[in-house]
């Protein structure tokens, strides 16, 4: 039913993010933790969001969800299947959590209630939002179990989480977020706690789980290879703005970022043996409460013109030589035929800060 | 051949389990079973696997920060891990060890330069003047400006802090480091700079590493030699080429076919062995070849014999009965 549908509704996402803002208030100041973001997602499709700490990849998945109380929203429009989740209220949102749009966190055991049963928790959403009744829902907790892989799902779902290991609680996770067979599943560093044989069996989970109910993954993590294996969009997201958007091939093979090169530099690569020297970024990420001037990746670029645009103006996310792939860099057209061995030559010239020698800037007490 | 500078043979570290209403020792059970490894002048030994295998204890023991239950630990010619407290921390000179969370062994209200000072005041008999400058020199080493000896931790980003951390295992100028994940809390971007740092400092001083990681990209790009752990024994070892491109036990295949490449089309050519099921409990491990529970390759003679770690014709040891030679990468 689901694929008719999609062929009815064409080429409209079903998310789609408009220069969204939003903040916190902290006793230090305003931190800009999404700062002009703009996005769309499409069903079927997996989405990636990458950055280090602090880039503002959670805050932007979690700010559709509005899950965090203290993160303010200024401007912007969150639109889900064309309407606005902004203008929604807490009732209306309500139903639309786990039910239309889910998300799976990192750490499966914060997120699970130790009290009660694993199947009773899985089935819990069918209950309020389908009101089926405890042994209905707790015969879907048993199929949703076994779906994502679990064996011997009846003994299972009368178990505690206590009882499950790291990645069994992680599946569990995923079998509670697709109950209702959500939308858009939002899996925020999936994998990032387990091992990475486990790692693979749950990123196959939930893949195939993506397929079955035909929904969209948006995908937040920090591992480029993860994202290399599983996306078909990549955004790379840099102190609470975009720096990059385009398909995985385009991100990774034909970077218009300087920080998307510098992240890709930066990683030792499993597959081959050389024994040149990794390219680090210089420096470490600017504080969002006292961000640099112009472009907030400037301090750390090897690329950049400075006095001058770079440290000036604020890059606007735009077309580079595609059309859908976009990059906020006001020299995105130089890096094209830039590889990493030009980088490692530009940074030893560029005189960009090569240690890491910035502390942290602490408020006065 | 000369001697190794460290060598351990045959190591187990077992840890009681308590139980009853006392909290009596009602058992024990091995974390690391067996352990044999060696590491020269100016190398570095790449110790892999995933949680719960081991790493980090048979780290500890090479340190005699945790005395093993059994075997033996050879430095320069001595067993340390029998040596008395006083001979102990003279040894503890010569071999130091970086944990994965500076912050966490960084006093919070010490100065950077009083904690790395700490050693020298402790080791040494410089003179206050010796150890400023001893400081300076070694903040300047690890990328560091001199300027933050009179900083707080905290004041520090991640990154930093493991170069403080750094610094201060390298202040009484050691002769093999012990990096317990020591980049795995850091971002990429940051990451490779401390592994950069610490391949200069190596080729420098002509440290020997033993670096525990759970991140098979990093070992390989750091190792000359490295030896894959799986409940608490190692399953596989050899030269850095030898594990990542002809590897033979089907654990080491399995965990390199699980890592994801950051490299798209590789991604999507590639087949993955997914093995099933979790590592089992130390507690109560498996008869036999202790990967044989999500073994492809276990037959009945997996479950009775466990198999050595020796040379069976693929070039360097594998602990599997049926060992060969398989590329995954």
């Amino acid at each position: 039913m689901r694929s008719a549908m999609r062929s009815a509704g064409h080429d409209e996402p079903l998310l789609s993010v408009r220069d969204l803002h939003a903040h916190f208030d902290t006793g230090d100041g305003i931190v800009q933790a999404v700062d002009g973001v703009s996005f769309d997602i499409h069903r079927g499709d997996v989405f990636s969001v990458v950055g280090e700490s602090g880039s503002g990849k959670s805050v932007t998945a979690m700010s559709i969800l509005q899950l965090i109380p203290t993160l303010k929203v200024d401007s912007g429009e969150i639109l889900w299947k064309g309407e606005n989740l902004l203008d929604k209220d807490e009732r209306e949102m309500g139903a639309i959590r786990g039910f239309e749009i889910a998300m799976i966190f990192q750490d499966p055991l914060t997120a699970l209630n130790p009290v009660h049963t694993v199947g009773r928790q899985v089935g819990e959403v069918a209950r309020i939002h389908q009101g089926l009744s405890r042994k209905e829902s707790m015969k879907r907790a048993v199929e949703m179990l076994d779906l994502v892989g679990i064996p011997e799902p009846h003994k299972r779902a009368e178990q505690y989480p206590h009882e499950f290991s790291g990645g069994m609680r992680q599946r569990a996770m995923i079998a509670m977020a697709v109950v209702c067979d959500p939308d858009l599943l939002i899996a925020d560093e999936p994998t990032t706690a387990l091992d990475v044989t486990v790692q693979a069996q749950v990123l196959e989970a939930l893949v195939a789980i993506k397929d079955e109910i035909d929904s969209a993954i948006m995908l937040i993590t920090h591992d480029l290879g993860v994202v290399a294996g599983l996306s078909d969009k990549v955004m790379v997201m840099y102190a609470g703005r975009q720096a990059e958007l385009g398909t995985v091939d385009e991100v990774f093979y034909e970077s218009r970022h300087p920080y998307t090169l510098g992240l890709i530099g930066s990683i030792p690569r499993l597959d081959n043996d050389n024994d040149e020297p990794l390219i680090p970024i210089p420096g470490s990420p600017p504080s969002l409460i006292n961000r640099p001037s112009g472009c907030p990746f400037h301090p750390r670029c090897a690329f950049r013109e400075v006095p001058g645009r770079c440290d000036t103006e604020v890059p606007e996310l735009r077309s580079t030589d595609r059309e859908n792939h976009l990059a906020a860099c006001h020299f995105s057209e130089t890096l094209v035929d830039i590889g990493l061995e030009d980088l490692r030559e530009r940074l030893d010239e560029s005189g960009v800060v090569a240690a890491d020698t910035e502390l942290i800037e602490v408020p006065e007490a | 051949m000369s001697e190794p500078l460290l060598e351990a043979r045959n190591l187990v570290k077992r840890f009681p389990i308590r139980g009853g209403l006392l909290a009596r020792t009602i058992d024990s059970f091995a974390a690391v079973d067996g352990v044999s490894l060696s590491v020269d002048r100016g190398q570095t030994l790449g110790l892999v696997g995933e949680s719960g295998c081991g790493k980090s204890t048979t780290g500890r023991m090479l340190l005699n920060l945790l005395r093993p239950s059994e075997g033996e630990v050879i430095f320069d010619g001595r067993d340390i891990s029998k040596l008395s407290r006083r001979e102990l921390i003279k040894v503890r000179q010569r071999i130091q060890i970086v944990f994965q969370d500076p912050f966490a062994s960084l006093n919070p209200r010490m100065t950077v330069g009083a904690a790395i000072a700490e050693p020298l005041r402790l080791h040494t008999d410089m003179s206050k003047d010796d150890i400023g400058r001893r400081i300076a020199s070694l903040l300047h080493q690890v990328g560091l400006s001199p300027e933050h000896a009179n900083r707080y931790p905290h004041e520090f980003s991640g990154g930093q802090r493991q170069r403080v951390g750094i610094a201060r295992a390298l202040s009484l100028e050691p002769e093999v480091l012990v990096l317990d994940e020591p980049v795995s809390a850091l971002d990429v971007s940051i990451q490779a700079g401390v592994v950069n740092l610490l391949e200069e400092i190596q080729d420098r001083m002509g440290l020997a590493y033993v670096f525990i990681a759970h991140d098979l990209s990093v070992v390989r790009h750091i190792s000359d030699h490295v030896a894959v752990m799986y409940l608490g024994k190692i399953i596989e070892t050899g030269t850095r080429d030898e594990i990542y491109n002809a590897p033979s036990h089907p654990y080491t295949q399995a965990l390199l076919s699980a890592v994801p490449l950051a490299d798209p089309r590789k991604e999507r050519a590639r087949t993955r062995i997914v093995l099933e099921g979790d590592v089992p409990s130390p507690i109560d491990p498996p008869s036999g070849c202790r990967f044989r529970t999500r073994c492809w390759k276990a037959t009945e003679k997996c479950a009775v014999d466990p198999p050595a770690l020796i040379d069976r014709g693929q070039g360097h040891p594998s602990a599997c009965h049926y060992a060969e030679v398989q590329q995954v990468l």
